[in-house]
């Protein structure tokens, strides 16, 4: 869901998804570290981090990456997750769960305060939930908040926001009621839409609290200045409940969309000390020059990108064809020599970390296989299969992967491809048109956790009751849609891995997609910059734990 | 005069109108619109965004309400995507940017522009009308979105020059960008004073100053440049307001919060509001850049009278 404003999403993860503030909140992963310069920690502890201009910073409008970046610096929430998907809490000092799993109380800790001196309360929560629930607030990511009593009502239009089923029983409890068990609330409770919010701020200046003097933030961060299209200005947040940064000032300078070049050439001139993502037409050179090599550093983001089938289309209704066009693909030729993107191939439809994944029980590469299954399927070297189109929205990474495709399905399976270029909104307004449906093959998808949980996975994307939304495009499996709707609900964490387990099972049987690679990230940073790391989703960079040694 | 100055004023009108029909009609022909995201948007909340922006109303409406708002309160509408600002924030902020940087690339390009164009009319058919017209071409031939890397690269990343790639706040940020900027314009002003001026110096008033016995400055400063500047002022006019506006690929290859981003950016995004109002901005700038051309010949050439 969110937009692909930030170019390394163009050039290598386009994919999509709400995402989970968790890495945000949790504990920073210490990356390996190249040998360091003079030891200790410099004098002056200033990042400088290139941005593009933020579409908001009201979290209960943010969906995209750039937003989040500097959002989760400013505000944090109730609970956080660790990279091993363990809870622990930010504001909620502890919390209980009813048996029947519908009611969570939350005990706020003592002491933590909103930037402006105001203690941060339990009807601060109330008031942001209810006022990012109404359908007048037109938030992208309300549907976060839908496992809650009522959200969905009240997000159609047909209850009060009032009647949401969060209460404030006191200025330090917070009772949320459900409409039903929903085993992933707590993840769902990490997410930016569930942040409290300054209601002084935003009742006084509308759309723009968010700007720079009229924000009431309560973060590791608090923000100094935004110049739009120039600069965000952020410094520590000395009255920061928790541990403190060490950084004393972080500086985004804002680039225009796309301008990785601009960003690449700026790091090498020492004006910024991070780039993130390195445009394709430098690849080749800066993995060979010898200084800039030693500052690349690997993300994974929890995501795949993959090839979305339209299981309406008589020809590609059998599973036995979906699979032999995946068991053709050469993942790891086509993501090194290709696209030229970091990334891992992908087997299963679920990134790692997702529970119920298990990539040994899908398809392998196998052309010979392949091809009888084609023949089996009764188009033997591809006689009697119509000519498929592939569309995909307008990028040079996609292109080649068109390209890849055509000449690759030709040669395995003699199957012909046509390529369909799409501008970005026409492509996604054109992907629900009913004509459309109707009528295309397959087409460019991806999809990045919003939170890691199987629910995001498997009943978000492939329950045949999100169609034509998401991306299981006509495939239907009621064996399937049971399973995973009562996985949502278990609250027994063993259970619940069985049947996911069983989900993927089918889905690695039926092959509703084709699964290409999982997403990752690779970045420049500076030698001097200590415990760089981004968010498994969305990509975020959290800098509370970041720090700048002595050059 | 004045009334020749009013009267085109008052062309402005039919003018504007007629851009914003257009626009409207192309972004109501244009597939996709601006609440279309990867997961779809539910139909309260789009009910919601269209009726918060009216666009729930019949087009005729949308087409009346948007001109009532221009006219009686200067509301050019908010933007879409950047939802804290509006359109007269977002020309406000960025507007006066592309102008600084655009009043000061056109000086150096009609300071160098028409200097290096008389001496290479005076030096005709020398080694130096020669370099000079060489390097005019390849200004006016070699777009900015190379030209703006190739400095870069070269001034900074090989030659280290200790200036900023991009960015923008202090005078040592313009020094790329206006360079980038100026470069093209430059090279036409330059080729334009080069042929005017070779037609003038052959006119028989010349022969005239000649036979006077006057110094020959003057003869080229007073009574040739001043003749000769008539067709390069009218080309000035127009490179000006396109350079005031705002370049997009300079802006974009250097950073600079300026408004000729948004002239792409808002299409990409559906950010109807922006798109209109960057639209309006440049049609005023340029019909009132050629207005002052128009009016400057006047004083440049006693003979042309307004009716």
């Amino acid at each position: 869901m969110r937009e692909l404003n930030r170019r390394e999403f163009l050039v290598g993860m386009t994919g999509t998804g709400l995402a989970v503030v968790l890495a945000a909140c949790a504990p920073t992963q210490q990356p390996v570290q190249p040998a360091q310069p003079a030891g200790g920690l410099a004098q002056e502890q200033v990042i400088r981090i290139p941005l593009t201009e933020p579409p908001t910073l009201d979290p209960g409008l943010a969906t995209d990456t750039v937003s989040l970046d500097v959002i989760v610096q400013l505000f944090e929430g109730l609970v956080g997750f660790d990279d091993a998907g363990n809870v622990f809490g930010i504001h909620a000092e502890k919390w209980d769960i009813s048996s029947d799993g519908i009611t969570y109380t939350f005990y706020l800790r003592p002491g933590i305060k909103w930037s402006n001196g105001r203690p941060i309360t339990a009807q601060d929560y109330e008031w942001a939930w209810k006022r990012n629930i109404d359908p007048k607030t037109a938030s992208d990511y309300a549907t976060t908040l839908f496992p809650i009593k009522n959200a969905q009502a009240i997000h159609e239009g047909k209850a009060d926001p009032q009647t949401l089923g969060v209460r404030a029983r006191d200025d330090r409890t917070l009772e949320v009621t459900l409409e039903a068990p929903a085993a992933y609330f707590l993840r769902l409770a990490s997410t930016w839409t569930m942040f409290p919010l300054p209601r002084e701020a935003i009742e006084r200046y509308g759309d723009k609290w968010t700007e720079a003097g009229n924000i009431i933030t309560n973060g590791p961060f608090k923000m100094v200045s935004w110049r739009h299209q120039q600069e965000i200005v952020l410094e520590r947040n000395e009255d920061y409940w928790g541990k403190k940064p060490t950084l004393q000032r972080v500086i985004y300078r804002i680039f225009p969309e796309g301008a990785e070049e601009q960003v690449l050439a700026a790091y090498e001139n020492d004006e910024i000390d991070v780039a993130r993502g390195i445009p394709p037409a430098q690849v080749d050179r800066v993995l060979n020059d010898p200084k800039l090599k030693n500052q690349i550093k690997i993300f994974d983001q929890s995501g795949t990108m993959f090839i979305a089938v339209n299981n309406r289309r008589p020809h590609l209704k059998d599973p036995r064809v979906r699979k032999a066009l995946g068991m053709t693909l050469e993942r790891q030729v086509l993501i090194d020599r290709v696209l030229k993107v970091v990334a891992k191939p992908a087997y299963s439809l679920q990134p790692p970390g997702i529970m119920g994944r298990n990539p040994d029980i899908w398809p392998k590469e196998d052309v010979e296989a392949a091809r009888r299954l084609m023949a089996d399927a009764g188009y033997p070297n591809g006689q009697g299969f119509p000519e498929i189109t592939f569309t995909y929205n307008t990028s040079a990474t996609w292109k080649a992967l068109g390209e890849y495709l055509q000449q690759r399905w030709q040669q395995t399976l003699g199957i012909k491809v046509k390529l369909q270029e799409m501008e970005w909104r026409v492509f996604l307004q054109w992907r629900r048109t009913p004509e459309a449906s109707q009528t295309y093959d397959v087409y460019r998808g991806g999809w990045l956790s919003d939170y890691e949980d199987p629910n995001n996975w498997y009943n978000v994307l492939w329950d045949s009751a999100e169609d034509p939304g998401m991306f299981n495009l006509g495939w239907k499996n009621p064996e399937y849609d049971r399973i995973v709707r009562q996985a949502r609900a278990e609250l027994d964490q063993q259970k619940r891995a069985q049947l996911y387990a069983q989900a993927e099972k089918i889905l690695a049987e039926e092959y509703p997609a084709i699964p290409v690679y999982h997403y990752g990230a690779r970045h420049l940073v500076k030698p001097w910059v200590k415990n760089w790391t981004i968010s498994r989703i969305l990509g975020f960079a959290p800098l509370r734990d970041v720090q700048i040694l002595a050059r | 005069m004045w009334k020749y100055a009013l009267r085109r004023i008052l062309l402005l009108i039919p003018t504007l109108l007629a851009v914003y029909t257009l626009v409207f009609i192309l972004f109501h022909l244009t597939p996709g619109g601006p609440w279309d995201k990867e997961r779809p948007v539910p139909e309260s909340v789009q009910e919601y965004l269209n009726a918060k922006y009216g666009l729930d109303k019949p087009l005729w409406q949308q087409y009346i309400d948007y001109l009532v708002g221009v006219i009686t309160r200067f509301d050019l509408g908010p933007s879409y995507k950047y939802t804290h600002l509006t359109v007269r924030d977002i020309i406000g902020q960025f507007f006066p940017n592309s102008i600084q940087v655009g009043l000061i690339a056109m000086a150096v390009a009609v300071t160098l522009g028409i200097t290096l164009g008389v001496l290479s009319a005076i030096k005709q058919n020398t080694v130096l009308d020669y370099v000079l017209m060489f390097f005019a071409i390849f200004g006016a031939t070699v777009p900015t979105f190379v030209i703006g890397p190739l400095l870069v690269w070269l001034v900074i990343l090989t030659l280290g020059v200790g200036l900023p790639t991009g960015g923008w706040g202090t005078p040592r940020h313009l020094v790329l960008p206006v360079l980038t900027l100026a470069l093209g314009p430059m090279a036409v002003l330059a080729r334009y004073t080069r042929s005017s001026m070779l037609e003038v110096i052959r006119a028989d008033y010349i022969r005239t100053a000649r036979a006077k016995g006057l110094p020959e400055g003057v003869i080229i400063v007073r009574h040739a440049l001043k003749n000769a500047l008539i067709p390069v002022i009218t080309v000035a006019g127009v490179i000006l307001a396109v350079v005031v506006t705002g370049s997009f690929y300079v802006e974009f290859i250097f950073s600079i919060p300026g408004i000729g981003q948004y002239f792409v950016t808002s299409v990409s995004n559906r950010d109807y509001p922006v798109l209109m109002g960057v639209s309006l901005l440049f049609a005023t700038v340029i019909a009132v850049m050629n207005l002052i051309v128009d009016l400057a010949y006047g004083f440049l050439d006693p003979r042309i009278r307004y009716q």
